[in-house]
Parts: structure tokens; C-alpha cells; sequence
């Protein structure tokens, strides 16, 4: 019988063997170079005494406890690519049939299933933070060059490094949520259309109808978790803790959902 | 000889979106002997695929057992999973990847290496276009390459879903000869085709399905009894008067068109000449009159078209 480890092994190299999470990551790198050579051609005239966030300040590159810092405006990106990277994991496997084939080798379907989130979370995490550190470094000839680095003492390490952990494992959740979706959906596209109808309306609605029960939506439990700061003008407060569980749960309910139905589908070919 | 898959009235029912039961196997039996190529036959939507898909476990059954290499399918299936290689309908892999990057991430499950890829992938003829990408390859190519991930895991047990499916003749010819080599391995081998002459020349023991049901099964020469005994096909200057002089002579003689067909074994040969003969009828040709697996099929199954459906 295949143990877990090998299994979770195999699904991982068969996620990095798809050109579409390659494209994805070259993407980001592209978004990286272009923030790095327009950071540092845009900070010709950088006033150090300034008070107004400047990208060429080390220290506006991550503000503890709210969202000014230039490396919150990743979130997003990092999100929405891995939502659609995790997606393309599992909904590939639906659309060209390979996961009947992977079936005739491995047949206890959650197990299966589970090895191919739990390694799409992994991986996306760990490029989430590769792609964090490599954006970090392509300000650097700003700050050396043309910016300041005065200010960036201990704290502000640590504090810096602890939101690249959190982002990163808003990357993984992201990734774990698009797999879960496009198992259930048995296509990469549903994943993304069902993300987009969520953003682009549900939560909007939710926001403009009853402010108050803002403190469950995705977007708002997102900031929180990666900012760790409550929200400006929120009717309600929330905590890093409570924010990582919300989303947790929604995960945990997802996968569930996913692994249910994989489980118990008569697999007759590609969707 | 102990059987390696042993289907009891397999039943598979199917919802469809308006609700409504479709019955795709119903209360099939089958029992498949260990060693040799074992022929798996039937119509189209006669439950072949789904059958082969329940034995290994993609699709659940809603009635009846089946057990394979010994275990009750699906739940012992993990126990026996990594005996049994097979292809189901066309072999799925990514096209974007190269037949040899493909086999690889399944062969990874097992630990199976590069080498055992290699040999997989020579084995099928696939060796010089390993390299390039699956959506490059023709269907019977796919077809091989599915036949290599089969053969990756060195099965004793294949189960082979119309794997000449696409394949020109030389290749289906190859196919016939690869099959009958792992058969001599001492490998079983279940193969569903539609080519029934492949079958017959191929397989060693049949079933053929209709509706969901096994109507026929047995060893292919058995098989062919159930189409009746073989006749002989005598030609003659004048079939009539051939054909009175036969009867006189105590044979089941009928006329299929210019030729007699007489009811008789091979060795009766030299008395139906000999008759023939004595009447000043002199003989043109004389051959068996074989019931080939295709008529005795069409005629199981009634597949056979009536003449106006082929002439529409």
C-alpha cells in the first residue's frame, strides 16, 4: 500500500509538473522586477523627512497594525494566485481524466484527495514566502540607493518576518480553498468563477446589508489575520486568533465537502 | 483453475439528471480463469466498461460481488491494487507532459524508477517518442502509453479496456502478440474488444455480454460449438442438380446461393465428392463452412442490422 508520505511526495512534484503553476509564478516574479525598477526610477525624489508612507522607506515596508506597509499590497495578488493554483491542481486532474487513471493506482480516494490539498497548501506557502522574501530584496537597491533604512531596528524584523509567516499562510488557506472547490466543482474554472462571484458580490452585499456580520467574511478575516490589526471603522473587533479559526473553518468545511463527495462519485471518465 | 475475478450478479444503476434509473449492468456473472487472455465481449452500452470500472473500484456497484485476486472489490481493493494494471477507455494523461514524465508520477506511487519506465515504455514500442509531449501522440499512441502505465506496475492481473482501440493494423497486430506474450508470463489478462476476429485469434477464453447480462462465456473453442456444428461449402457446375444428389445420398443439404452448404463434419468430405460424382457433378472448391466468433457474436447479441438499416 502507498504511504501518505509517498503519496503526498508524488502530488506535490505532480502540482510543480503543471505549466500552469509555473505560469503563475512567473507572473509574480514578473510583478516583483516591475515593483523593484519602479520603486527604485519613481524614488529620484525621496524626502527622508517626509512623514507619508514612501516605498523607498524600509520602514513603510511593513507597518505593524495597519495596512499601509507595500508589502500588504501583495495580499491580494498572493491570494487570488493561489486560489487559482490550487484550483488548477485538482480541476486539471478532473478535465483531462488523469484522476482515473491516478484512481487504478491509488484507490482510497481521501487519502488521494487529501495528499493533493494538503500538498497544494504546502507548496503555496512555501512560494508565497519565497515570493514575499525575493519582493522584499527587489526594493532593496531603493533602499540602499536612493531611500533610508533608518528605523529598521529588532522590532521591526520581527514584526516584518511575522507577517510574511502570516501572509504565507494566507497563501496556503487560499490554495487549500481553490482545491477544495474545484475538487467539488470538478473544474478549474468553477473554482475561479465561484471565487469571483463570492468577492466580486456576496461579500460587497454582505458589507452594504449588515456591517455587523462583516466579522465572518473572508475578506474582512483576511486583513485581520495578515495585518493583525483590527479594522478601521469596523462595527465589530477581531482577533488574529479568532480570524485564523474563521478561516480554518471554512477550510475544514470545504475540504470536508470535497472529500465527501469524492468519496462516494462514480468516476466515469472526464468531467 | 482458480479464477482471479469472480463476478455474482453485478448490478450498476445509474441516475440520470432527470431522475430517472439507467440500468447499465444488470445481475452480471463472470468468471475470469487465472492465466491467459481472457476475451471480455458485447455491444455497445452493454455494460463491458462499466463492469471493468467496478472491479476496479471507480464506480460503485448497487448490487450483487465481485471479488478480484481474492479480495471483495471495492473494499479489499488496496490490498490487491498494486497487482493489477489496466486502461480504461482511452488511457487519461496530461497532454502537456511527456509520456515519460507522465509514467513517471504514477510510477513514483509504486517506486517504480526511471528504469522501470524505460522498460515500459520499450516495451510498447514508445521508447524514441518518450520525450515529447502527449498531445503530440496519435490515439494509438496514447493507447501504448496507457499500456505502458499498465504494464508499469508488473501486474499479474491486466485489465484492458479496447486497448487496440485506434491502433492500425500492424499495431493491433503487436497488441495480439504482447497480449499472448504476457499470457505466456503467466500473467491474466482481461480484454474487452469489439474486434472480434483480434479475439478470437488473441483470446483463450470469452464472455460475451448483452444488456447489462453475461449471455455467453466459456473457452473460445466451446464457445464456437454454440454456433453449431461446422458444415462444408462444395461448389458445383449445377448447384440443383448437386443438391438432389446430395440429398439422395442421406446429407442435410441446403443452397446458399451458387454454392451447396452441407450439413456434414470435415471428414465427410470425400463421401460428399464421391456423391457428387456418381451424379456427373464434378467439384469447383470445397472449404469448411466456419462459424466465425463475429456471427456467432452478432448472432448472441442480435447486433446484426437488418438489411433495410444497413441500406438506410
Amino acid at each position: 500500500m502507498i504511504s501518505f508520505r509517498r503519496l503526498f511526495a508524488v502530488e506535490a512534484r505532480r502540482a510543480l509538473s503543471r505549466r500552469a503553476v509555473w505560469l503563475l509564478i512567473a507572473v509574480a516574479l514578473l510583478g516583483i522586477v516591475a515593483t523593484g525598477l519602479i520603486a527604485y526610477l519613481g524614488s529620484n525624489d525621496f524626502d527622508p523627512t517626509a512623514s507619508d508612507p514612501d516605498i523607498a522607506r524600509l520602514t513603510d515596508l511593513w507597518v505593524a497594525g495597519g495596512v499601509d506597509g507595500a508589502l500588504t499590497a501583495t495580499i491580494l495578488f498572493l491570494a487570488v494566485g493561489a486560489i487559482i493554483g490550487g484550483a488548477t491542481v485538482t480541476g486539471a486532474e478532473w478535465q483531462h481524466g488523469t484522476v482515473v487513471t491516478v484512481s487504478t493506482w491509488e484507490v482510497r480516494r481521501v487519502r488521494l484527495l487529501l495528499a493533493r490539498i494538503v500538498s497544494a497548501m504546502l507548496l503555496a506557502g512555501v512560494i508565497g514566502m519565497a515570493l514575499l522574501v525575493l519582493f522584499c530584496m527587489a526594493l532593496v537597491p531603493t533602499y540602499l540607493l536612493r531611500g533610508t533604512t533608518v528605523g529598521a531596528d529588532g522590532d521591526f524584523w520581527r514584526e516584518l518576518a511575522m507577517a510574511i509567516g502570516r501572509i504565507s499562510g494566507l497563501t496556503a488557506i487560499a490554495a487549500g480553498l481553490g482545491a477544495a472547490i474545484a475538487s467539488i466543482g470538478r473544474r478549474t474554472t468553477v473554482a475561479i468563477a465561484a471565487a469571483f462571484a463570492y468577492l466580486a458580490v456576496i461579500e460587497p452585499s454582505v458589507r452594504a446589508l449588515w456591517p455587523a456580520r462583516g466579522r465572518w467574511l473572508l475578506g474582512e478575516n483576511t486583513v485581520v489575520l495578515t495585518t493583525a490589526a483590527n479594522l478601521d471603522g469596523a462595527e465589530f473587533t477581531r482577533g488574529v486568533t479568532a480570524a485564523a479559526l474563521t478561516l480554518g473553518f471554512y477550510l475544514a468545511v470545504l475540504v470536508s465537502v470535497a472529500l465527501l463527495l469524492f468519496r462516494r462519485r462514480d468516476l466515469v471518465g472526464s468531467s | 483453475m482458480s479464477a482471479v475475478i469472480e463476478v455474482e450478479g453485478l448490478r450498476k444503476e445509474f441516475r440520470t439528471l432527470r431522475g430517472r434509473t439507467q440500468v447499465a449492468v444488470d445481475g452480471l456473472d463472470l468468471s475470469v480463469p487465472a492465466g491467459g487472455v481472457f476475451g471480455f465481449l458485447g455491444p455497445n452500452g452493454s455494460g463491458k466498461t462499466t463492469t471493468i470500472r467496478c472491479l476496479l473500484g471507480l464506480v460503485r456497484p448497487s448490487g450483487g460481488r465481485a471479488t478480484v485476486l481474492g479480495v471483495t472489490v471495492p473494499t479489499g481493493l488496496p490490498r490487491v491494487i498494486a497487482r493489477i494494471g489496466s486502461i480504461v477507455e482511452t488511457p487519461a494523461l496530461f497532454p502537456t507532459m511527456s509520456g515519460r514524465r507522465n509514467l513517471s508520477l504514477l510510477g513514483r506511487l509504486d517506486g517504480h524508477g526511471a528504469q522501470s519506465v524505460a522498460a515500459a515504455l520499450e516495451r510498447v514500442g514508445l521508447a524514441e517518442r518518450a520525450d515529447d509531449l502527449v498531445k503530440t501522440y496519435s490515439l494509438g499512441m496514447k493507447q501504448r502509453l496507457g499500456l505502458a502505465a499498465a504494464l508499469l506496475k508488473d501486474p499479474e492481473l491486466l485489465i484492458l479496456d479496447e486497448p487496440a482501440n485506434g491502433l492500425d493494423p500492424a499495431g493491433i497486430r503487436e497488441i495480439r502478440l504482447l497480449l499472448r506474450a504476457l499470457a505466456a508470463e503467466g500473467r491474466t489478462v482481461l480484454v474487452s474488444s469489439h474486434q472480434l476476429t483480434e479475439v478470437q485469434l488473441t483470446c483463450d477464453s470469452v464472455a460475451i455480454v448483452d444488456h447489462g447480462r453475461t449471455v455467453a462465456a466459456g473457452p473460445v473453442d466451446e464457445i464456437m460449438r454454440l454456433g453449431g456444428a461446422a458444415g462444408l461449402l462444395v461448389r458445383v457446375d449445377d448447384p440443383a442438380c448437386g443438391e438432389t444428389a446430395l440429398a439422395a445420398a442421406g446429407f442435410d443439404v441446403a443452397l446458399a446461393g451458387d454454392h451447396l452448404r452441407v450439413a456434414a463434419p470435415a471428414a465427410a468430405g470425400a463421401d460428399v465428392t464421391r456423391a457428387l460424382a456418381a451424379a456427373g457433378q464434378w467439384v469447383s472448391e470445397l472449404r469448411l463452412d466456419e462459424v466465425s466468433l463475429e456471427d456467432l457474436f452478432l448472432d448472441i447479441t442480435g447486433a446484426l442490422p437488418r438489411p433495410e438499416e444497413v441500406l438506410t
